[in-house]
């Protein structure tokens, strides 16, 4: 035989990739070409051993703290629930944001929600409909609890924001900054009113209302920094 | 902000992409796009159309898992990762769409459908089960959709049209219209905007709308079901139905019955006006 | 006939959950149930890591992200593939992502030094592999590394890699005879 096998070919054959009339005629011109044979040997030799390295390794280092803090804030895979009533559908964050700023925010709106909830069943669902006495005051030391904790969760996503302020573009950031402070003129109305009538079932509400709005915006405008 | 970019795309040397390959039977879609525009379109064909212009030195990427198709695009240079795709996908294909200043606009889909874009409008027609849409800075339209419907707009309008199922969200300074929504949930707020709705009011149905300053215009069909909780510290309600009361104090909260209830309706202002009545009785105040 | 097994199956149940079972409790959003999961993968994940991206830091950093997508991606998973074959498509897109990400910052060339210190962790997470060949793979060019990698030690078919790198058939096969011509070379080096 005069020319030899070309190396497609060659591994192909090494591989049992050919037809039988093609693997037929390339063992034909092995039985007498020395050359094309030494490469199918090894070929077929290094494909043997590289089929056969260990196809298992062991970590030295503790890799699941570092996969379970990065999981460990939600209730489940994928989505993080912030269970909370109003306006609050239930919100994807990835684990980086996750890790982040869940702890945070979680735990503002678990406490937050669950205040709500208290509020909501003193109205929406009682029963007898007439003029409904403004809230009792024992709920409103919890009103005080959670904003507390609002304050803390928003003060931590400003700072992101403030962080990452440039990599937003002109009009977005003002967008974005007359929204905050239309919630906060809002968020002050509320307190004001509050101040003077702080027994309020429905001022409480608003202004629950109105800090999960700016903690629902600035947190996207932290995912939109992220991104 | 679209076009501006096209325009440099023309001067910077434009590629095209177009493909079309088999969707294998994959139930998720996902995209994400740094720019541009992205439509999405429906046929009834296992195959995914996708067509898409960019820089020349944007690379589009296709992946595909078992289950999933995922699509992203990188790339050097002054156009980097604009890209316009249209995209033709299986009609029941569950879509997420990302992207950050990128106008989204989904026809036509029978699954489930996200959009999300930083600065951009995001239009869904169709779609079925969770329907997520949200922009910081543009308008949401959604048309036809049923399932649980969300939105978020930070800044602009949010229109929802012959919609059903349960609706959530808000827009903190632009308008929420919901026009003939067979809906058995919403829940939804505005600081500064108006909010529209109009439909009928399921038996059983909760129905929550509060906004700070805006108006609230709510329009029920006659012989409606419905107990009304209503509530304004500085603002006005006005009821205009039959067994409303005629007058309403500010800073109490108002509950009423009418149709010997059925559904349960809220609605609260800090300063703004509240405004319910019988559907055909005029435009929504403004 | 099934008595026995059929006891088995039930202790089984009863005390130790099956992978498949423990898959389930986490695509409930079982952190407990996943971390058994994670043990038992954590091995082939990181093997594949290792040699796919060639550097042993790195390869703990993927194996880090390729479980914490897992745990994010887990409802689709529908059992209709073994939970390890799925796992596995999953790490190799991780790595291949991660290519991509660090692609646009381009590549670094494996030093002798790099490779040293390759051969070494190689041996120390898998007693009796083969060094050299090894450190062969690692001292490849990032493309023919994970063609190799995929076919000729994960024994991925060729229209599944050509589909799961996104490059045609034609250059798959161009690469692996070019990375398996490179690794000869090293060898005889």
């Amino acid at each position: 035989m005069n020319a030899h096998i070309e190396a497609t070919r060659l591994h192909d054959y090494v591989e049992r990739l050919l037809g039988e009339e093609e693997g037929a005629a390339v063992e034909r011109h092995l039985e007498s070409c020395d050359h094309c044979r030494d490469i199918v040997s090894e070929l077929a030799e290094l494909i043997s051993d590289l089929a056969s390295l260990p196809s298992e390794a062991s970590v030295e280092r503790d890799l699941w703290s570092g996969i379970e803090s990065r999981i460990g804030q939600g209730s489940g895979p994928d989505i993080i629930e912030l269970p909370v009533g109003r306006h609050t559908p239930p919100r994807r964050i990835s684990a980086t944001w996750g890790q982040l700023l869940a702890a945070g925010i979680v735990l503002a709106t678990v406490s937050g929600g669950t205040v709500w909830m208290a509020l909501r069943g003193d109205t929406a669902g009682g029963a007898p409909l007439a003029q409904a006495p403004s809230l009792g005051s024992a709920a409103v030391p919890a009103v005080q609890v959670a904003d507390e904790q609002y304050r803390e969760a928003i003060t931590r996503l400003e700072d992101l924001l403030d962080e990452g302020r440039h990599l937003l573009l002109p009009e977005t950031l003002a967008a974005l900054e007359r929204s905050l402070a239309a919630i906060e003129g809002a968020i002050e109305d509320a307190r004001a009113a509050l101040d003077e009538d702080p027994n309020s079932e429905l001022l409480n509400r608003l202004l629950i209302d109105h800090q999960q709005s700016k903690l629902r915006v600035l947190e996207q405008a932290a995912a939109a920094i992220r991104l | 902000m679209t076009g501006l970019l096209i325009g440099a795309a023309m001067m910077v040397a434009v590629a095209q992409t177009d493909t079309t390959f088999d969707a294998g039977g994959a139930r998720y879609f996902r995209l994400g796009s740094e720019g541009g525009e992205i439509r999405v379109e429906a046929w009834d064909r296992d195959e995914v159309r996708l067509q898409a212009d960019h820089g020349r030195r944007t690379t589009i990427e296709i992946r595909q898992d078992e289950d999933e198709i995922e699509v992203d695009s990188s790339g050097r240079g002054m156009l980097g990762g604009i890209v316009d795709y249209v995209v033709t996908l299986p009609r029941s294909m569950n879509v997420e769409l990302e992207g950050m200043f990128a106008d989204i606009t989904v026809e036509g889909m029978q699954g489930e459908v996200s959009a999300e874009t930083l600065q951009g409008d995001v239009v869904i027609r169709g779609g079925n089960g969770r329907i997520d849409a949200s922009s910081m800075t543009g308008r949401i339209r959604i048309e036809g959709a049923s399932g649980m419907i969300e939105f978020r707009s930070v800044a602009e309008d949010v229109r929802l049209v012959d919609v059903s199922g349960e609706i959530v969200g808000e827009s903190v300074g632009g308008a929420i219209v919901i026009e003939n929504a067979e809906a058995t949930s919403v829940d939804v707020g505005s600081v500064g905007g108006r909010i529209d709705f109009s439909g009928p009011l399921a038996d059983g149905g909760t129905y929550f709308f509060g906004t700070h300053g805006g108006t609230i215009n709510i329009d029920v069909p006659a012989g409606t079901g419905a107990e009304f909780s209503l509530a304004s510290q500085h603002g006005s309600i006005s009821a205009d139905l039959p067994g409303a009361p005629e007058r309403f104090e500010r800073r109490r909260r108002t509950t009423f019955s009418v149709g010997g209830g059925g559904a349960i309706v809220e609605a609260e202002t800090f300063g703004g006006r509240i405004v319910v009545r019988e559907a055909g009785s005029g435009e929504p105040d403004a | 006939m099934g008595s026995v097994p059929l006891r088995t199956t039930e202790l089984q149940g009863a005390e130790d959950p099956t992978p498949l079972e423990l898959v389930r409790r986490a695509q409930g959003g079982d952190s407990q149930a996943f971390q058994k999961v994670y043990e038992t993968n954590v091995g082939r994940v990181y093997a594949l890591c290792l040699r796919m991206s060639g550097d042993p830091q790195r390869a703990e950093e993927l194996t880090q992200d390729v479980f914490v997508r897992a745990w994010e991606k887990l409802a689709l998973f529908r059992g209709e593939s073994r939970f390890s074959t799925w796992l596995h498509r999953l790490a190799i897109n991780v790595v291949l992502q991660d290519r991509r990400t660090r692609g646009r910052r381009g590549d670094r060339e494996q030093t002798t030094a790099d490779l040293d210190i390759y051969g070494a962790a190689a041996q120390k997470a898998m007693p009796g592999t083969r060094v050299d060949l090894e450190r062969a793979i690692a001292g490849l060019p990032e493309g023919a590394r994970r063609i190799i990698v995929l076919r000729d030690v994960q024994g991925y078919k060729y229209d599944e890699i050509a589909e799961i790198t996104g490059v045609s058939l034609g250059t798959v096969k161009a690469q692996i005879h070019r990375a398996r011509a490179l690794v000869r070379e090293a060898l005889e080096r």
